[in-house]
C-alpha cells in the first residue's frame, strides 16, 4: 500500500506497517499497513468491531501490538511509550472522552498543555519554566476560542454532555500543538451544528498548521466531506484503500457495510 | 548431600498449612471474581470463626463436628451478609473506598475478638488426636490428614458447584455483566449474597483448621490467613485451582525454608514472609487487570459547601495560633498526647497527599515512619552520629525517600486494590524482615531518640513539633497548588489523558511517593523524639491500616482531615476511659463499616475543593436555571 502523494513529494506523517494486535487468542488487527501524511485528513472506517480503535491504541502506544512497525515523522516509535510518542507530536482523542470530570473545561485543556510541558523531566514536573504556566493558559484559552468553548470554560466537565466533552478533547489536542492527530469518532454525540463546526476546526488545523489527521468516524457524510483518503477495515483486515469516491464505489466496502452502513453510504451520496 | 527424608516432616507440615492457605485463598478469589470487591477482612473472619469454635467446643464442651458447623455456618452467613451489605454501597464507588471499607471491617472484627476474648494468646488443642498414617517414617497426625482432606474436598466441591449448578453459573455471569443478568430475569443481588456467604464460609473453615497449628491469637490469625494473598496472586486473582495449588506450594516452600534457615536466626523472619514476597513480586511482574468496572467516585452536585470569607479565615488562623500557644498551659499533664498528635498530623498529611491528592493507596506508611524514626536515632543520638537535631530530622525524612521510591515501583504498574495489596505486603515484609535487623530496631527492639538541645522540656518540645507539623501542612498545600499537585489530581481522575498528552506518569508517581515518604519519615522521627524510645510495635503494619481508615473517617479536606485524624488517634484517648482506649481500633472499624453500609459514603480520592467548585460554579447554576426553564 503506498501513501498518497502530496504535490509530488511524500510528506511523512504517520506510517503503520504490518500491524497485528491480538487479545488473547483473538486477532483484532491483522497485518494492517496504512499511511496518514501531514497536511491531509485520512479516514479509517469499517463496521463495529473492525479494529479501528485497537489500531489507534497500538499507534498511540497504549496497546502492545503482537507485530508491526509504527513510524512517526519518519522515526520508528514502535518501542516508545505513549508519553514519548505524544512528545514527538502525536495527539489523540478517545471514543469515551478521557477527561478529569471534577476539573473545569479550561483546567482540563490547560492540564493537557501542562502534561506535555512537564513531559518526562522530573524537575519540570515540579517546577515550570519561568512564565510558562501563564503562556500555557493563554494557549489553552486560544484553543477554547477556536473550538467554540469559551462560554463553557468555567464549567466542570462532569456537567457536560458527551458531545461537549469530545469538543473539550479536541480543544486539548488543539492547544497541545500536535502535528499528527488521531481522532476517534469525534462527531458521535455532537448535534448537526457542532458537527459542522467540528469539520471546520479539523480543516482549519490541517490547512493552517499543516497537521495530519487520522480519523475514525461513523458519520459517512462527514467522512466523505473532509477526508482526502480512506482505509476500510473489516474483521481486522484492510479490505479497501482509496479516495472517498473510489471507496463509495467499491463493492467490497458495500458488502462489509451491508445494513445500516449501506444506508449511511446512500445518504452520503444524496 | 540432601536427603529427602530430612525434609519430609517439613513437607508434611507444609502441605497441611498450605491446604489452609489454599482454602482461604479460594474463598477470597471466589468473592473477588464474583463481586469485584477484594475483602481485606477475609483473615479477620477466619480468626472470628476460630474463636467461635473455641467457645463452642472448649468452653461449652460440644463435640467438634457441631462446633465446626456452628463456626463455619455462623461466621459464613453473618459475615457474608455483612460484607454483602457493605459491598452494595461500594459497587458504584471507587477502589479506594472499597479498600477502606474492608480494612475497616478487618479492624472491627479483630477489635470485637479482642474485646470479647482479650489480647492474650490461647492454645487450641488439636480436635483430632492420634496418628493417621506413617509416611516414610514420618507420623502424619489425624489433624493434619483431616486438614488436607477437607481442603481438597472443599476445593473440588466449589469447582463442581461453579461448573454445574445453576447458582454457580449465575455467579460466573455476575462477574461478566450484572446488568445483563438482571435483564435476563435474574436479580444479581442474591447471587452476590450467596458468593459472599460461601466465600466467608471458606474463610471460617480455614480459620478453624489452622488455629490448632498457630494458637488463638486474633492478630496472628488475621495476618496468617492473609498469607492466602500470596496464593491468590499465584492464581492471578482468577483461577480457583491455581489458587489452591499455589497455597499448597507456598506452605511447602515456607516450611522447607524454615528447615534451611534453622541455624541462621538473622533470616528467621524470611520463611513466614514468603507468601508476601510472592504476592509483591507476582503483582509487580504480572500486573493483573482489574475485575469489573472501576468507577470514579460519583460527584454529588447537591453538596453545599460553605466558604469562609477572607477576613474570617485570617481570624481563624489567628485564633488557631493563640490556641496552640496557650494549649500547654491549659491541658497540664495531657500535653504529651498533643505532642504525639502534632507528629501524627505530619503522618496523616503525608498519607493524604497520596490518597487524596493522587488517588493512590498506601498501606505501608507506618513502615516509612519506622525508617524515619530509626534513621533519626542513628543521626541524632549521642551514641550515633550526634548531628544537630533539625538536620537529623531532615535527614530522617530523606532516608525514607529511597524506600518510597521502591514502593513507587508497584505503584507504577498497579492501581487501586492491587496497589493497596502490594503496599500491605511490603509493610509486612518490612516488619518481619527489616525491623529486627541491627540497622533498624535490632535484637533489643528499641531505639533511643533525643529531644532538641534547646527544647528539652515538654512544652518546648510541643512547640517544636507543632512548628514542624505546620511546615509539613504548608508544604503539602503548596505542592497541591504547584504543577506537581495539578498533575497528581489529573492522575487520580484520568491517567490515560495525561499519558497521551506526553506526561511520563511513572516519574509523577515516583515524585508523589518520594514526597509522601519524606514527610512520613519526618513524622516517624517526630513520634520517636516525642516518645524518647521507640520500638517496632509503634510502627506495626497494623498501624498502616489504622492510619488509612482513620483518615477516611476524618473528613474530606486535605489538611483539616489530617488534623482531625491525628486528634482522634492521639488526643481523644487522653480524655476517655482506658477501657475505651483499648478498643480504639474497634471503634474506628465500626464507624467505617457503619458509615459505608448506612450512608454509602465514599472516600473521595480528590479533595472536597474540587467538588466545591462543582457545587458553587456560577456557570453551573446558570445552566441549571436554563434547564429548569426549558
Amino acid at each position: 500500500m503506498t501513501a498518497p502523494e502530496v504535490a509530488g513529494a511524500r510528506v511523512a506523517g504517520l506510517e503503520v506497517e504490518e500491524l497485528t494486535v491480538r487479545y488473547g487468542g483473538k486477532t483484532a488487527v491483522d497485518g494492517l499497513s496504512l499511511a496518514a501524511p501531514l497536511g491531509r485528513v485520512t479516514g479509517l472506517i469499517g463496521p463495529n468491531g473492525a479494529g479501528k480503535t485497537t489500531t489507534f491504541g497500538a499507534v498511540s502506544g497504549l496497546v502492545a501490538p503482537a507485530a508491526g512497525t509504527v513510524r512517526l515523522f519518519g522515526q520508528d516509535v514502535s518501542r516508545r511509550s505513549a508519553a514519548a510518542r505524544a512528545r514527538l507530536g502525536l495527539g489523540r482523542t478517545f471514543q469515551q472522552p478521557e477527561l478529569c470530570p471534577s476539573l473545569t473545561v479550561k483546567d482540563n485543556v490547560a492540564l493537557g498543555c501542562e502534561a506535555l510541558a512537564a513531559g518526562g523531566n522530573p524537575w519540570r514536573q515540579i517546577v515550570p519554566r519561568r512564565k510558562e504556566t501563564a503562556r500555557l493558559r493563554e494557549q489553552a484559552a486560544a484553543a477554547l476560542t477556536a473550538c467554540g468553548l469559551t462560554d463553557l470554560a468555567e464549567v466542570p466537565v462532569a456537567a457536560l454532555s458527551v458531545g461537549q466533552r469530545r469538543l473539550v478533547e479536541l480543544a486539548r489536542v488543539h492547544a497541545g500543538g500536535y502535528r499528527m492527530l488521531l481522532l476517534d469518532e469525534p462527531s458521535s454525540g455532537l448535534d448537526p451544528a457542532e458537527t459542522t463546526r467540528f469539520g471546520a476546526i479539523v480543516r482549519q488545523l490541517v490547512a493552517g498548521s499543516g497537521a495530519g489527521v487520522l480519523l475514525v468516524e461513523h458519520d459517512m457524510s462527514l467522512v466523505m466531506e473532509i477526508c482526502d483518503f480512506l482505509y476500510t477495515l473489516d474483521f481486522g483486515q484492510l479490505i479497501f484503500a482509496g479516495t472517498p469516491a473510489e471507496t463509495r464505489a467499491s463493492a467490497a466496502v458495500r458488502a462489509a457495510y451491508l445494513g445500516d452502513g449501506d444506508a449511511a453510504f446512500q445518504a452520503a451520496e444524496h | 548431600m540432601l536427603d529427602v527424608r530430612d525434609f519430609l516432616p517439613f513437607i508434611v507440615v507444609g502441605v497441611a498449612a498450605g491446604s489452609v492457605y489454599g482454602l482461604a485463598g479460594l474463598g477470597l478469589t471466589l468473592t473477588y471474581t464474583t463481586t469485584g470487591i477484594f475483602n481485606f477482612a477475609h483473615g479477620a473472619l477466619a480468626a472470628a470463626a476460630a474463636f467461635v469454635f473455641f467457645t463452642v467446643h472448649v468452653d461449652w464442651g460440644w463435640p467438634w463436628p457441631v462446633a465446626l458447623a456452628v463456626a463455619v455456618a455462623g461466621v459464613g452467613v453473618i459475615g457474608g451478609l455483612l460484607v454483602e451489605r457493605m459491598s452494595r454501597s461500594l459497587s458504584t464507588t471507587d477502589a479506594a473506598t472499597a479498600v477502606v471499607a474492608t480494612v475497616g471491617l478487618l479492624l472491627a472484627v479483630q477489635g470485637l475478638i479482642q474485646w470479647r476474648y482479650g489480647t492474650a494468646a490461647r492454645q487450641l488443642a488439636p480436635f483430632l488426636s492420634g496418628t493417621a498414617v506413617h509416611l516414610g517414617g514420618v507420623a502424619v497426625t489425624r489433624q493434619q490428614a483431616a486438614t488436607v482432606l477437607v481442603g481438597a474436598a472443599a476445593t473440588a466441591a466449589v469447582l463442581a458447584f461453579l461448573r454445574f449448578s445453576r447458582l454457580g453459573v449465575q455467579m460466573r455471569a455476575v462477574v461478566g455483566n450484572p446488568d445483563l443478568l438482571a435483564l435476563a430475569g435474574t436479580d444479581p443481588a442474591p447471587v452476590r449474597s450467596a458468593a459472599w456467604i460461601i466465600g466467608s464460609g471458606f474463610a471460617a473453615l480455614s480459620g478453624v483448621l489452622i488455629a490448632p497449628f498457630l494458637g488463638l491469637d486474633a492478630g496472628l490469625l488475621t495476618l496468617l490467613v492473609v498469607q492466602a494473598f500470596g496464593a491468590v496472586a499465584i492464581g492471578r486473582f482468577r483461577s480457583l485451582p491455581l489458587t489452591y495449588a499455589g497455597g499448597v506450594a507456598l506452605g511447602v516452600a515456607a516450611n522447607i525454608l524454615i528447615k534451611q534457615f534453622a541455624d541462621r536466626p538473622a533470616l528467621a523472619g524470611l520463611p513466614s514472609s514468603l507468601p508476601f514476597i510472592v504476592l509483591v513480586v507476582a503483582l509487580v511482574l504480572w500486573p493483573p487487570r482489574a475485575v469489573g468496572r472501576v468507577n470514579a467516585a460519583p460527584v454529588d452536585p447537591e453538596r453545599v459547601v460553605r466558604r469562609f470569607a477572607a477576613r474570617s479565615r485570617w481570624l481563624a488562623v489567628a485564633a488557631g495560633v493563640a490556641a496552640l500557644v496557650a494549649l500547654p498551659h491549659l491541658v497540664g499533664p495531657k500535653l504529651p498526647s498533643y505532642t504525639a498528635a502534632a507528629a501524627l498530623v505530619v503522618m496523616f498529611v503525608s498519607l493524604a497527599l497520596l490518597v487524596r491528592g493522587s488517588g493512590q493507596i498506601s498501606l505501608c506508611h507506618a513502615a516509612f515512619g519506622a525508617v524515619g524514626a530509626t534513621a533519626f536515632s542513628h543521626f541524632a543520638s549521642s551514641s550515633g552520629l550526634g548531628l544537630p537535631w533539625a538536620l537529623a530530622l531532615v535527614l530522617a525524612g530523606a532516608a525514607a525517600v529511597p524506600i518510597g521510591a521502591l514502593v513507587a515501583i508497584p505503584a507504577i504498574r498497579l492501581s487501586g486494590v492491587y496497589l493497596a495489596l502490594a503496599t500491605f505486603g511490603f509493610a509486612i515484609l518490612m516488619e518481619r524482615v527489616a525491623y529486627p535487623t541491627g540497622v533498624m530496631f535490632g535484637a533489643t527492639g528499641s531505639r533511643h531518640a533525643p529531644r532538641p538541645a534547646l527544647a528539652g522540656g515538654d512544652t518546648a518540645l510541643f512547640y517544636v513539633t507543632v512548628a514542624v507539623a505546620v511546615a509539613g501542612c504548608l508544604l503539602v498545600v503548596a505542592v497541591s497548588h504547584t504543577r506537581l499537585g495539578r498533575l497528581l489530581r489529573g492522575l487520580a481522575e484520568s491517567p490515560t489523558a495525561l499519558t497521551t498528552n506526553g506526561l511520563s506518569t511513572n516519574v509523577t508517581r515516583l515524585a508523589a511517593f518520594a514526597a509522601s515518604a519524606f514527610l512520613a519519615g519526618v513524622a516517624g522521627a517526630l513520634l520517636a523524639a516525642a516518645a524518647g524510645n521507640v520500638n517496632g510495635r509503634s510502627f506495626a503494619s497494623f498501624n498502616s491500616l489504622l492510619y488509612l481508615v482513620v483518615l477516611a473517617v476524618a473528613g474530606r479536606r486535605l489538611v483539616r482531615s489530617a488534623v482531625i485524624a491525628a486528634a482522634l488517634l492521639a488526643v481523644a484517648p487522653a480524655y476517655v476511659p482506658d477501657s475505651l482506649v483499648a478498643h480504639q481500633a474497634l471503634l474506628f472499624g465500626l464507624t467505617t463499616v457503619a458509615l459505608i453500609s448506612l450512608r454509602g459514603a465514599s472516600i473521595p480520592t480528590r479533595t472536597s475543593r474540587a467538588e466545591e467548585r462543582l457545587a458553587t460554579s456560577p456557570v453551573r447554576a446558570r445552566l441549571a436555571e436554563q434547564g429548569a426553564s426549558a
